[in-house]
């Protein structure tokens, strides 16, 4: 199996993660997995930005 | 890539805290300052507890609100305008808490939900780490941001996103690569 790029590998992981999926063990991993899942993981608590803004408004309107 | 220092956004110490306190405390409309500082970190501190997006945003509001309705009778005694902040919402928490146990005693959300917030400072470097990884989000070149977005927040998939976008799923797989590259290496305070 040809190896897959890093950018595909990450995904993959990031698709396991955000269905909470146990990922299935990359054969070939690229050392950038290691290092960018924990970002990846961390960004799971994003907040949504329009959530931000309206809840911005709605203290300005009190 | 530099790290730009609007991102690097933290609370002000001190005094200068003091000073938009007390600007905020006689004028309610520069609140504003106070809801920019401390909302990632709010919302993370609650989200990462109740484990469920609608929950942490109806807490966050409330804990604003409150916060807004009684920034008049807090005292400044030196210690960040955030521990008020986390002290409102871990009340908010315990309430959220006893609502869902009386409500859904078997659901899965009252058996996530975090009775005892822990305020220890490893937990709140964890949540400053969080809120300054998502003000960073918003500095990312447009095109990186949305696809951060439409993957992590509205959790669509990447042919979702490619079609959106009007690009490949390859291109849309390095955005979101690169994108992360980035994140991390502006966390570690490098270059991208």
């Amino acid at each position: 199996m040809p190896k897959r790029s890093p950018a595909v590998q990450l995904d993959r992981a990031i698709e396991a993660m955000l269905i909470a999926l146990q990922p299935e063990p990359e054969p070939n991993p690229s050392p950038a997995l290691a290092q960018l899942m924990p970002t990846a993981s961390a960004l799971r608590d994003l907040p949504r930005s329009d959530f931000k803004s309206a809840l911005k408004s709605d203290l300005q309107s009190e | 890539m530099v790290v730009r220092r609007a991102a690097q956004k933290t609370a002000p110490q001190g005094a200068d805290e003091h000073l938009l306190v007390q600007a905020a405390q006689n004028d309610p409309k520069k609140f504003d300052a106070l809801y920019e500082l401390h909302f990632e970190r709010v919302y993370y501190f609650l989200a990462s507890r109740v484990h469920d997006r609608a929950t942490a945003e109806d807490l966050t509001s409330e804990v604003f609100h409150k916060a807004l309705a009684n920034l008049a009778t807090y005292q400044w005694r030196g210690a960040p305008f955030a521990a008020w902040l986390f002290r409102i919402a871990s009340n908010a928490l315990v309430d959220q808490y006893k609502r869902a146990s009386r409500e859904q005693s078997s659901s899965d959300n009252a058996q996530n939900l975090d009775e005892h917030p822990d305020l220890s400072a490893p937990a709140l470097e964890t949540v400053d780490y969080h809120a300054r990884l998502f003000r960073l989000v918003d500095h990312l070149p447009a095109v990186q941001c949305q696809v951060i977005r439409e993957r992590f927040v509205e959790q669509r998939s990447i042919r979702e996103i490619a079609d959106r976008l009007n690009k490949t799923e390859g291109a849309i797989k390095q955005l979101q690569f690169r994108a992360l590259q980035t994140l991390r290496a502006q966390m570690e305070g490098g270059h991208a």
